[in-house]
C-alpha cells in the first residue's frame, strides 16, 4: 500500500512542538530505528538503560496468552522472541505514555483518556488470541495509541478544542469528526494516521487505526475479526463498556451493547465465556494500571450487563421523546474511580489557580503540621508518607512545590528528588528538603540533584513561610512562562490557520465558491506536467453560459448572480471526485478532466451540457434554465503547450457559439459538427 | 505564628514539669506548646490531636528504640532515635529530643551498642515522664 502525502494541517500541528511524542529513551530509539535496517542490539542498548521501560516490555513478552513458552528475561531474548520492529514499537508506546501530562484542556478527560487507552490495548491483546493475523503485541500498541489525534489536539488546540468537545457532547463520533475538520481543517483520525507514521509504524497498522477512527461501529455484514481494524472496534466496545459513567450518553451505550452481543455471534461466545474475557481483561487492565500508574477500577461483566440494559431503556426512551441526548441515565460502571469531576461542563478560561503543595514526610506529627501551616497560607495541600507515595502523587496531581523530609525510609528525599528530576513533569517542581542539623554536609550533593532549598528541622512555620515566598515567585513565574508559550503557539496556530484560509481564499471564486482562475491554472500546469512525465491524460473543458448578458440586462446583476452560483453547483455535482471545475470569469468557466482522452471529455461536456440545460435556476423574479456552450481540448490531440490547448478549448467554444449554442465541440474538429469527429476517429 | 523554639530556652516560666532523668530540666516546653496552639489558631482540639498522633506514633518507636539496644542492632536504635527526635521537639519535649539527638549521634559516630546503652536507658525513661506529663495535658 503507498503512503498518502502528510496533510500541510498535520505538519503544522508538529510544528507547534507539542504534539505528544516519545521521549528521552523514545527519542533515541526513533533515531536508532529511523530507518529499516536499524541494529535490533542498538536499540535493545537504548532500552535497557531504561529499567522501568525495559520491566514493562519483558513483563508483555511474558504475559499469559504466552503461556508455555520459557520466561524471557531480557531484552535481546524479547526481541528474538517478537521481533525487532514490535519490541521497537512496544518501546515507543509506553515511552509516549511515560511522558503524559495533564494538560491544558479543560473539557478533557486525561485520566479517563488514558484508562480507557489502557483498557482498549488489553482487550485488544486479549481478543487478538482469537484471530490469525494481529499479534497481540501488535493489538496492544495499536489499542494504547489509537486515539492519540484526540490527544493530539487537545494538547495542542487546548483551548478552541475544549470548545469543540463542548459542543459535540454526547453527539456521535462522526459530529466530533466534522466539527474537528471545520475547526482545525484536520481531525483526529488523519492526525493519528501520520503520527503514526510519523513515529515509523507501518502504513498498514497506520490506516487499520485510521479506520477505526473514522468508522467506531463494525459495518452490519462481514465481520471477521481477523483485521486489526475490527479488532479495535470491538477492544474499543468491550473498555467502553467497562469505563461507562453518568456522563456516557444513553445512545451510546446502546451501541456498545450492540457491539458486544455482535462479538459474541463472531467469536461464538457465551455469556459465560464472555464474563471469563471480561474478568481475565480486567484483572490485566488493574495489573497494567498500577505498573503505568493509570486509574482502573473493578469491573466485572454483570455490572457491565447491568449498566447496558438501564443505558438501553433509558436509549429507548430517548428515541421515542426524540429528545436527543438530553436523558441521564443511571448506568454507571466506573464513576467511582474515574472523576469526572475535575473536567468542566462549559467553556471557562484558565482562572489564577491556587499554588499546589505536596507535604512529604514519614513521621505522622511531622506530617499533619506540615499540611497544617501550608494549608493556613492558602495552598492547596495534598501530603504523601513515603517517598514513593510522594512520587505517585506528584505524577498525578504535578503539584507546583514539594516540601519533603529527606530522611525516610526506602526512598529518602534526596532519591525522591532525583527521580522527580528525571521526568518531564517533576523537572520544574519546587522541591524544599526538610533535613535534620546533622545533615549539612548533604548540601552540594543535594543542590546538585536538584534540590532547591533547605529548611532545618524541626521546622520554624514563619521560616518555613518564608522560604516558600521565594518557591511561589518561581512558580509564579513558571505559570507566566507557560502562560506566554502557550499564547505564542496559540497565536501561531492561528496564523497558520489563517494564513491556510487566506490561501485557500486566494484561490477560490468568491461569488460562487468554486475555485478561482488561479486555481484552474495551476491545476492545468499540474495535470500537464504529470501528463508529460508519465504519459497520463486529460482534458480541459470551457464552458460558457449562453446569453448571459441579456439574463443580467434583463433581470438584474442579482439574478445573474445566482444564475452563476447555481449553474457552478449543476456543474460540480455531475463531475467525478478527480474532477474539478473552476470559475475564470464573467460567464465562463473551466473543467479540468483527469484522465480524460478527447472522447472522454467529449461525453463528459455532453453531460454537463444536458445537467445545465435541465437545471431551473429560481431567483426573484426568474424561473428559467440557462444553457452552456462547451469547448474540449484534450492533451491527446497533441499540444505543444497550455496556452495552445486553453486556446484551442477557447476556439471551440466559439465555434459552438456560432454553430447556434447550447452544444459541445471539441478542439481540432471540423466544422461538420460531432459526427464528423466520430466519423474521422472511425476511418482512422 | 512561631510554634517552635529550637534554641535553648528550656526553662521557660510556663515549663511544665521538671525530669528527675535530667537533673531537673524542663520536661515540656511551655512556648513551644503555646506556639502549637497558635498554628491550630487557638484550638485545643488541634494540640490534643497532635499530641496523640505522637503518642500513637513514640510508643512504637521507643519500643524499637529498646529492642535494639537489647538486640542489640544499631540501625534500629538509629532509625526509632532520629524519628523520636524530630517528631518530639514537635510537642514541645525539648530535652527528650536532645537525649535522642545525642543517641542518634553515638549510633552514627561507631559501632556495636555498648556505648548506647546509657544514653539509650535515659532516652527510654524520659520518654515514660514525657508520655506522662503529655498525658496529664490532655486531662
Amino acid at each position: 500500500m503507498q503512503k498518502r502525502a502528510i496533510p500541510v494541517e498535520f505538519e503544522e500541528l508538529k510544528s507547534s512542538g507539542t504534539l505528544p511524542s516519545p521521549a528521552g529513551v523514545g527519542i533515541k530509539i526513533l533515531e536508532i530505528t529511523r530507518t529499516d535496517e536499524f541494529s535490533a542490539d542498538d536499540m535493545g542498548q537504548a532500552i535497557m538503560s531504561d529499567s522501568s521501560l525495559t520491566g514493562r516490555i519483558l513483563e508483555l513478552a511474558n504475559s499469559a496468552d504466552r503461556a508455555g513458552q520459557e520466561p524471557i528475561t531480557t531484552v535481546s531474548a524479547a526481541i528474538m522472541r517478537l521481533g525487532a520492529t514490535t519490541v521497537r514499537n512496544l518501546a515507543l508506546a509506553f515511552s509516549v505514555i511515560s511522558e503524559r501530562d495533564d494538560g491544558a484542556c479543560k473539557a478533557f478527560n486525561y485520566p479517563l483518556y488514558w484508562s480507557g487507552s489502557l483498557a482498549r490495548a488489553v482487550a485488544a491483546k486479549s481478543l487478538s488470541v482469537h484471530v490469525g493475523g494481529v499479534s497481540s503485541e501488535e493489538a496492544y500498541v495499536a489499542g494504547l495509541l489509537a486515539e492519540v489525534g484526540v490527544l493530539a489536539l487537545a494538547t495542542v488546540h487546548s483551548e478552541p478544542y475544549a470548545k469543540v468537545l463542548l459542543e459535540t457532547r454526547g453527539q456521535p463520533m462522526s459530529a466530533v469528526l466534522a466539527a474537528e475538520n471545520s475547526a482545525f481543517d484536520i481531525d483526529h483520525a488523519t492526525i493519528c494516521y501520520c503520527m503514526m507514521l510519523d513515529w515509523g509504524l507501518p502504513e498498514s497498522f497506520a490506516s487499520a487505526v485510521e479506520s477505526f477512527n473514522l468508522e467506531r461501529l463494525s459495518p452490519a455484514e462481514d465481520v471477521t475479526l481477523d483485521t486489526l481494524s475490527d479488532l479495535l472496534r470491538f477492544a474499543d466496545a468491550i473498555s467502553s463498556a467497562m469505563l461507562l459513567t453518568a456522563t456516557t450518553p444513553p445512545r451510546r451505550i446502546n451501541e456498545v451493547g450492540e457491539q458486544i452481543e455482535r462479538l459474541q455471534e463472531v467469536i461464538g461466545y457465551s455469556d459465560a465465556d464472555v464474563a471469563r474475557l471480561v474478568g481475565q481483561i480486567a484483572g490485566e487492565w488493574s495489573r497494567w494500571g498500577e505498573r503505568l500508574d493509570i486509574a482502573t477500577c473493578d469491573v466485572s461483566f454483570e455490572s457491565i450487563k447491568e449498566a447496558i440494559r438501564r443505558g438501553r431503556e433509558a436509549f429507548k426512551k430517548e428515541v421515542s421523546l426524540q429528545t436527543g441526548g438530553g436523558i441521564r441515565c443511571e448506568s454507571v460502571v466506573a464513576d467511582n474511580i474515574i472523576t469526572t469531576e475535575d473536567v468542566v461542563e462549559d467553556a471557562r478560561g484558565l482562572g489564577a489557580e491556587k499554588i499546589k503543595v505536596l507535604a512529604v514526610d514519614d513521621d505522622p506529627v511531622a506530617l499533619r503540621l506540615l499540611v497544617t501551616v501550608l494549608r493556613k497560607q492558602g495552598f492547596d495541600v495534598s501530603f504523601a508518607k513515603n517517598g514513593a507515595e510522594a512520587m505517585r502523587i506528584s505524577m498525578r496531581e504535578g503539584p507546583d512545590i514539594i516540601v519533603a523530609d529527606q530522611e525516610m525510609p526506602e526512598m529518602s528525599g534526596l532519591e525522591l528528588t532525583r527521580a522527580l528530576r528525571r521526568s518531564k513533569r517533576g523537572a520544574s517542581m519546587y522541591i524544599v528538603l526538610l533535613t535534620g542539623a546533622r545533615e549539612e554536609d548533604l548540601l552540594v550533593e543535594a543542590f546538585e540533584s536538584g534540590v532547591d532549598d533547605f529548611v532545618q528541622k524541626p521546622f520554624d512555620a514563619l521560616h518555613l513561610i518564608a522560604r516558600l515566598r521565594a518557591g511561589m515567585r518561581i512558580v509564579g513565574l513558571q505559570r507566566r512562562i507557560e502562560e506566554d508559550r502557550r499564547t505564542i503557539l496559540r497565536q501561531l496556530a492561528d496564523k497558520n490557520n489563517f494564513n491556510r484560509k487566506l490561501k485557500m481564499l486566494s484561490l477560490t471564486d468568491l461569488l460562487t465558491e468554486v475555485p478561482n482562475r488561479r486555481h484552474a491554472m495551476e491545476r492545468v500546469e499540474s495535470e500537464w506536467k504529470s501528463a508529460v512525465r508519465s504519459g497520463s491524460q486529460f482534458a480541459v473543458l470551457m464552458v460558457d453560459i449562453d446569453r448571459f448578458k441579456s439574463v443580467n440586462d434583463t433581470y438584474g446583476h442579482d439574478v445573474g448572480d445566482v444564475v452563476l452560483k447555481s449553474t457552478a453547483q449543476a456543474i460540480s455535482g455531475t463531475l467525478r471526485g478527480e474532477d474539478q471545475v473552476a470559475r475564470l470569469g464573467g460567464e465562463e468557466f473551466l473543467i479540468i478532466a483527469r484522465g480524460a482522452n478527447a472522447e472522454d471529455a467529449r461525453v463528459l461536456g455532453e453531460r454537463v451540457r444536458l445537467v445545465v440545460e435541465e437545471n431551473v435556476v429560481e431567483a426573484e423574479g426568474y424561473r428559467d434554465s440557462v444553457t452552456i456552450s462547451v469547448g474540449v481540448a484534450s492533451f491527446d490531440q497533441g499540444f505543444v503547450g497550455i496556452s495552445e490547448m486553453m486556446k484551442a478549448a477557447d476556439d471551440a467554444v466559439y465555434q459552438a457559439k456560432t454553430l447556434g449554442r447550447n452544444q459541445v465541440r471539441s478542439a481540432r474538429e471540423d466544422s461538420r459538427g460531432a459526427d464528423g469527429l466520430v466519423a474521422r476517429r472511425k476511418s482512422a | 505564628m512561631q510554634f517552635m523554639k529550637t534554641s535553648g530556652e528550656t526553662g521557660g516560666p510556663e515549663a511544665h514539669t521538671h525530669s528527675p532523668e535530667n537533673g531537673g530540666g524542663v520536661i515540656l516546653d511551655g512556648e513551644a506548646l503555646r506556639a502549637l496552639e497558635d498554628l491550630g489558631g487557638g484550638d485545643s482540639a488541634f494540640v490534643a490531636e497532635i499530641v496523640e498522633l505522637f503518642l500513637a506514633e513514640a510508643v512504637t518507636r521507643v519500643h524499637e528504640m529498646q529492642a535494639g539496644l537489647d538486640g542489640p542492632e544499631r540501625e534500629r536504635v538509629l532509625q526509632a532515635a532520629h524519628a523520636l527526635k524530630s517528631s518530639s521537639a514537635h510537642v514541645g519535649a525539648i530535652e527528650f529530643s536532645r537525649c535522642c539527638a545525642e543517641l542518634e549521634g553515638l549510633c552514627r559516630a561507631g559501632d556495636g551498642c555498648d556505648d548506647l546503652v546509657p544514653t539509650g536507658r535515659r532516652a527510654v525513661a524520659m520518654y515514660g515522664e514525657v508520655q506522662a506529663a503529655l498525658k496529664a495535658l490532655l486531662r
